[in-house]
């Protein structure tokens, strides 16, 4: 039914002190930390049937998704790394033109969309990813980005919710679009800015389905990596485009699919990464469709709530702090 | 969530056996009814073969609410200990599906109560801690998580019963706090909010769905036909249409040379529902670029308004205003399901649009551009 | 000491004017004698004989300047139009009419949905038909000013006194526009009384595209122009032989092109298709039944039109600008009547031996309410002066803000029965419950106060716009500018702190001068305003109809202290009775509506998203898409 990858009883024993803190984490992704399954231990002898972080730090990022990656040699990295030198470069040239000229826009005036993103060609699509559960034998969910016919992105699929029955994943069904992380030149990370902003806005025709919108904010420690603010996109469905804004004070905090207790606003400023996900719990298994326009950004002078969520004082030790 | 301040505020005040009494044990061993007791016999008899328990829900033949209470009931009734009672729960999540009662709180609640009350609540800071009851807890933790997934939020009886079994430092109860804080949040927050559950019947869905994509225009009409309207149909269904004047006036405009099509199946969901529907699209028409504004827009020198009535720029009378039915890929007139989504269906569509006020239809070529669902030939079967 | 001698310096210019005002009077007028004779009431034997003053030559109009900043220090002696031995003359006239309406019954005629015929028959004496003819045709050509004085006692009916408007419109507008033949056929009828005029505007439905569902096109038979279509709330149409119909029409435009217009035509009421049916109950003035007057393919021809084809709008815009002050005088003489009343009934009432005229809540009611009838008072006779002193005074904007001021401020005061009497104002019969309905009737009369409002702020604003084009072009576009802007930023004006340039205070009396300050400060404001309104929208004002309300209602409220202040000033100078009162009312309105203008200024200067503005557009979007109310009912559970 489940699997843990438990290594050893004294892990298991010190692992036991963690179990409050961590009793939630994650149910997307199964438990393979640091690539070194070992054994498949039946459930009954373990107490928990949602994976556990057994450590206390994580070791990569990836959270163990990128062990069947082959380690390339340092000299193939060298020339992989030379090859796109060229690139880079152009890139940094641009950003340094861009720095030089110094011409950021004044003033953000309501009702102006700043279009972020929009999917017209193929082009478009170049620095967006899909996943789905099937791309690691945890599903049979499959999907796909490109451009529909109408000539705007589409982002279609199947979700399936069916669990393999390896016993490895306790749950399967999602589907997800996601942008690659925001980056400079020479591949060094950054961050959007969107501070001047308080709304996103989609233009899109659904389905009808409920998606979830992910901003991840990624942090600089382990315990931060994780970080993702969701929203739900309501659909209407139909033949007819829809114009979503959501105020980015409605995106809540969650880390590693779990809503998190402690909540705090979305830093606008510390942007790494947007996505959409889809999933088939609850009996919403099936085909999906999803075609967006554009996703841009919008200031809205007339919403000015920061966070939605409130926060209540809770007795010690009751959540996570 | 005011309750949450409260409850907290006043679970510090309650002690926690007081707190048991006021809770009805309902499913416990001596309270079970007589009438239920009556078919105990065989049921128990199902329990004493089996090592395994799932099967013995798999076993069952009527699979409905009331024989998966009774198996509840025959389980609590087995024996004092009530051995496995875990495994038991376990078991119980697994099938809920099959016997429909997957969106029954009472049914969790129910599932809840085989746990015994007062044994696994902590009685100091380490069992607090330290998990007391690790397997039972995350049992709960696991129900309640399912409840999560199939959308069922709990309700303060289901609160009464955590306190009782797990005490207000319990993990299921602190797991049943975030889901009071966070479920209500999310329920009613849809622009289209639909009834949960919504409806089986095909044709109430097929309203609900072509309501919900005529929103877009406020003064769209949905009608419910019938295809014993129209004499030469085949089919005898239902057929759901939505069009707005609007879009019937768009439709005079039309010119007959140019054919519509009927795009399809389309899907759309509403909740776990999916539904098919039809679109009636034709070429849109071809829109000069916007002319170039020879009005200085900062030119305040000349100000013209409407004297009369409303006063009202000049210029919304100039400007030929693109409707929302004017889409680049093509002008959208109606919408509609019908009950069995065949040609034949959406011909007796087209026969009763231009009945009901489209008499331009009857010279207008329709085309059928039909979809072949691709989702569905892509599907894998399970390996 | 030095302002103190600039102050004496304005005084002496304050009384320099009032003696020229007074000097150019001269009488070269014909003559005219009027012979009353009735029943019931004993008339003296009067000789009216009106002299008039010729006009001076055109000032730049007032109230459009205020947009500008500027003001006419010459207007601020509140203009005397009618001479000292004339005066006398009206005032006889005046007397015999109020004479007359004291002995006619409005509840009979209410009751009966008609004037009697010996009513009629009594105004025909006293030439109450006659005012707006000319002594040519047989009429007594009053001025504005005057037809307002003598308005006032025929106010005390409601329904007379509409009866008596739409006449009087129809002969006043057959008397600017009217070719001489229409003069001659119809004037020396009308001011006899032998045939009435009314006039034909409002339509029941909206109109989706255009002016009018009522439209004359070209004829394809007999006439020039078929008319079709139908006008609703025409009052008296039933005993009408003359109706003044507008209707939308196609006329060419200066490009040739054509585009929506309007023309007026005078139809006699036994023409081929005309039909007066009954109306519509309503609510008030039931006096007088409105009807509804159809018209199926009336044949007319040139003969019919009033003025030109093409010159419908302005014979429109003529035929408002009276019917704006008659309803100002009407609403005049119903808050004063409903204010004498309620005096009447505090002054009596008693409770639990407290009288009624102790509490400062009614206090302070009823002075509110005397000083809005004193702005209007005076707003109606300085827009009358207006009028009558000067060559061709564009007076539009004025009578504008009169009609809008009276009607809120009557509704306003209608409703304070309510507070001050309960239950007993809305006895069916009493006179202050049909004083209520009446009220709400003439709300909803002619124009509409908020589009007139509209109309008020945009023409405002066209007239600034005129002024500041291109200070608004340099504005909007700063990075062009850059000098312009920082000069501009140099002198920034701030709305709250502002300096003293017109010196209004040196044309009124010294004691008026923190008034005259606060007045000032309006004036100065209000162009500030439309400065920033066209300098943040440009031509798309438009349809910023919130913002264009606030600017409607600063100049309103500006032009109300203005009249006040001016009256109030005079009043004072020439020791008037009571005006050491009036100096306090002027004072008081002043100050309540300083603050209303600061107010107002600082919501259009903090723009519409600082304001509560934007807040409200979003929820008016949710209203439409859920088509009405949508919050979910308190007592729901969630859980």
């Amino acid at each position: 039914m489940n699997s843990i990858k438990g290594s050893c009883s004294l892990i298991a024993s010190l692992n036991k002190a963690l179990l409050r803190r961590y009793d939630h984490i994650t149910y997307l992704r199964p438990t393979l930390l640091n690539g070194n399954v070992s054994v498949v231990l039946p459930a009954a002898q373990l107490i928990h049937t949602t994976p556990n972080l057994q450590l206390f730090w994580e070791r990569h990022r990836k959270g163990g998704y990128n062990r069947n990656v082959k380690r390339v040699s340092q000299k193939e990295l060298i020339l992989n790394g030379l090859k796109e030198l060229k690139k880079e470069i152009l890139l940094w040239k641009e950003e340094v033109k861009e720095k030089l000229e110094c011409d950021p826009i004044l003033v953000y005036r309501p009702g102006e969309t700043d279009v972020m993103w929009q999917f017209t060609e193929e082009n478009d699509l170049e620095n967006w990813k899909v996943t789905s559960d099937r791309d690691h034998n945890e599903g049979q969910s499959f999907c796909s980005f490109d451009i529909s016919p109408a000539g705007h992105g589409l982002f279609s699929g199947n979700v399936q919710s069916k669990v393999p029955i390896d016993g490895r994943v306790k749950r399967a069904g999602y589907c997800n679009l996601q942008s690659l992380r925001a980056r400079k030149s020479f591949k060094r990370d950054t961050y959007w800015d969107w501070t001047p902003y308080n709304m996103l806005v989609i233009k899109l025709r659904g389905d009808g389905r409920s998606y979830l919108l992910n901003i991840a904010s990624e942090g600089l420690y382990d315990v931060w990596w994780n970080d993702m603010f969701h929203y739900v996109l309501y659909t209407r469905g139909g033949p007819h485009w829809q114009i979503a804004k959501i105020p980015f004070s409605k995106f809540f905090l969650s880390s590693k699919g779990r809503v998190q207790d402690k909540q705090a606003p979305l830093p606008l400023n510390r942007i790494s990464s947007f996505g959409v996900s889809v999933a088939g719990r609850g009996g919403h298994d099936g085909p999906f469709n999803l075609e967006i326009d554009y996703i841009g950004l919008e200031f809205d002078p007339v919403h000015t709530e920061e966070f939605a969520y409130e926060m209540y004082k809770q007795p010690k030790y009751t959540v996570a702090q | 969530m005011h309750f949450l301040r409260n409850q907290l505020s006043k679970l510090g005040r309650q002690s926690l056996i007081l707190s048991e009494r006021y809770y009805p044990i309902r499913y416990d061993s001596n309270t079970s009814t007589d009438e239920k007791k009556t078919d105990d016999k065989n049921k128990n008899f199902v329990f004493e073969k089996q090592l395994t328990l799932q099967s013995s829900f798999e076993n069952i033949t009527e699979k409905n609410r009331d024989t998966y209470l009774a198996m509840v009931d025959v389980f609590l009734d087995r024996d004092v200990h009530r051995r496995n009672h875990v495994e038991f729960i376990y078991a119980a999540l697994k099938h809920m599906e099959t016997f429909g009662v997957h969106r029954d709180v009472e049914v969790y609640k129910a599932l809840m109560n085989v746990m015994p009350k007062e044994k696994f609540i902590p009685r100091n800071m380490f069992q607090a801690e330290f998990m007391h009851y690790p397997k039972q807890q995350q049992c709960i933790i696991d129900l309640l998580e399912q409840m999560e997934d199939n959308g069922v939020m709990p309700d303060f009886e289901m609160q009464a019963i955590l306190l009782n079994t797990f005490g207000r430092r319990g993990h299921p109860t602190i797991k049943y706090m975030r889901m009071m804080y966070w479920m209500p949040k999310f329920k009613n927050q849809s622009p289209w909010l639909l009834p949960n559950p919504v409806p089986n019947d095909a044709l109430e869905l097929a309203k609900m769905a072509v309501k919900r994509m005529c929103t877009v225009d406020l003064h769209s009409n949905v009608d419910v036909y019938h295809t014993n309207e129209v004499e030469s149909a085949i089919d005898d269904t239902w057929i759901v249409s939505g069009m707005s004047p609007e879009q019937m006036q768009l439709l005079a405009q039309h010119s007959p040379e140019k054919s519509l099509r009927i795009e399809g199946p389309h899907l759309i969901w509403l909740r776990n529902q999916s539904l098919n529907y039809f679109v009636l699209k034709g070429d849109g028409k071809e829109y000069p670029m916007s002319t170039d504004d020879d009005e200085d827009m900062d030119d305040v020198s000349n100000l013209t308004f409407n004297k009369y009535g409303w006063a009202t720029s000049k210029q919304k009378q100039v400007d030929v205003k693109r409707s929302v039915h004017e889409q680049r890929d093509g002008v959208i007139y109606a919408v509609c399901a019908t009950g069995t989504s065949t040609k034949d269906s959406l011909l007796s569509w087209i026969r009763l649009l231009e009945k009901n006020g489209n008499p331009c239809l009857g010279q207008i070529p329709v085309l059928f551009k039909f979809r072949s669902n691709v989702a569905e030939n892509l599907l894998v079967t399970s390996s | 000491m030095l302002s103190s001698s600039i102050r004496l310096a304005g005084l002496r210019r304050f009384r320099l004017i009032r003696c020229q005002s007074t000097s150019v009077e001269t009488k070269d007028t014909t003559d005219k004698t009027n012979i009353f004779e009735s029943k019931d009431i004993k008339w003296d034997k009067v000789k009216t004989v009106f002299s008039k003053k010729p006009k001076n030559p055109a000032r730049s109009p007032l109230l459009k300047n205020f947009f500008n900043g500027q003001f006419d220090s010459e207007l601020i002696a509140f203009p005397e139009v009618i001479n000292r031995d004339d005066m006398a003359e009206l005032y006889k006239t005046v007397d015999q009419s109020k004479e007359f309406f004291r002995t006619i019954n409005s509840d009979e005629i209410n009751k009966a949905g008609m004037i009697p015929s010996d009513v009629v028959e009594g105004l025909r004496k006293l030439d109450a038909f006659a005012t707006d003819v000319p002594h040519s045709f047989g009429g007594t050509e009053f001025r504005i000013t005057e037809s307002c004085l003598r308005g006032e006692t025929e106010a005390q009916d409601v329904n007379i006194m509409r009866t008596l408007n739409v006449h009087r419109l129809v002969t006043h507008i057959l008397n600017e526009s009217g070719s001489d033949e229409q003069k001659s056929k119809f004037l020396p009828l009308l001011a006899k009384g032998d045939i009435l005029g009314t006039v034909a505007f409002i339509e029941l439905d909206l109109c989706p595209n255009g002016i009018f569902n009522t439209t004359a096109k070209t004829s394809l038979k007999g006439g020039d122009w078929t008319l079709n279509g139908k006008k609703s709330f025409v009052i008296n149409a039933k005993n009408a032989d003359l109706f003044l119909v507008f209707a939308g029409t196609q006329i060419s435009n200066k490009c040739g092109d054509k585009v929506d217009g309007m023309t007026a035509f005078l139809i006699e009421s036994d023409m081929n298709g005309v039909e007066v049916k009954e109306g519509e109950e309503t609510l008030g003035c039931n006096g007088v039944k409105q009807c509804d007057v159809t018209f199926n393919n009336v044949e007319l021809g040139q003969a019919h039109v009033i003025g030109t084809f093409e010159t419908g709008s302005e014979v429109a815009q003529k035929l408002l600008i009276k019917s704006r002050l008659q309803a100002g005088i009407l609403s005049l003489v119903m808050m004063k009547k409903i204010v004498n009343t309620l005096t009447k009934y505090c002054i009596d009432g008693c409770q639990s031996g407290v009288n009624l005229m102790e509490l400062d809540l009614f206090k302070n009611s009823l002075a509110k309410a005397v000083s809005d009838i004193y702005a209007l008072e005076s707003m109606i006779y300085l827009t009358a002066g207006i009028f009558d002193d000067y060559e061709n005074a564009d007076v539009d904007l004025e009578t504008a803000v009169v009609k809008v001021f009276a009607q809120r401020s009557l509704l306003r005061v209608a409703t304070l029965p309510l507070n001050f009497m309960g239950p007993k104002a809305i006895v069916n019969g009493e006179p202050l419950a049909e004083c209520l309905k009446d009220a709400l009737h003439l709300n909803t009369h002619g124009e509409s106060p908020d589009s007139l409002e509209q109309y008020i702020g945009l023409t405002g604003l066209q007239h600034v716009g005129l002024s500041i084009a291109a200070d608004i072009k340099k504005i909007r576009n700063p990075l062009m500018n850059p000098s312009y802007i920082f000069k501009r930023l140099y002198d920034n004006k701030n709305i709250e702190n502002l300096k003293q340039t017109l010196h209004v205070n040196h044309y009124l009396h010294p004691t008026m001068d923190p008034a005259a300050q606060w007045l000032e400060f309006s004036i100065l404001r209000l162009f500030i305003a439309s400065e920033t309104l066209l300098a943040r929208h440009s031509v798309q004002i438009m349809d910023k109809q919130i913002e264009v309300r606030r600017l409607s209602e600063c100049a309103i409220s500006t032009y109300a202290m203005f009249a006040s202040v001016s009256r109030a000033s005079r009043s004072y100078c020439i020791g008037l009775q009571f005006c050491d009162f009036e100096m306090l009312i002027a004072s008081a309105f002043s100050f309540d509506h300083m603050l209303k203008v600061l107010q107002l200024v600082r919501d259009i200067h903090e723009g519409p998203y600082m304001t509560n503005d934007m807040n409200y557009v979003k929820i008016s979007k949710q209203i439409f898409k859920e088509k009405g109310y949508f919050s979910i009912h308190p007592l729901t559970r969630n859980f």
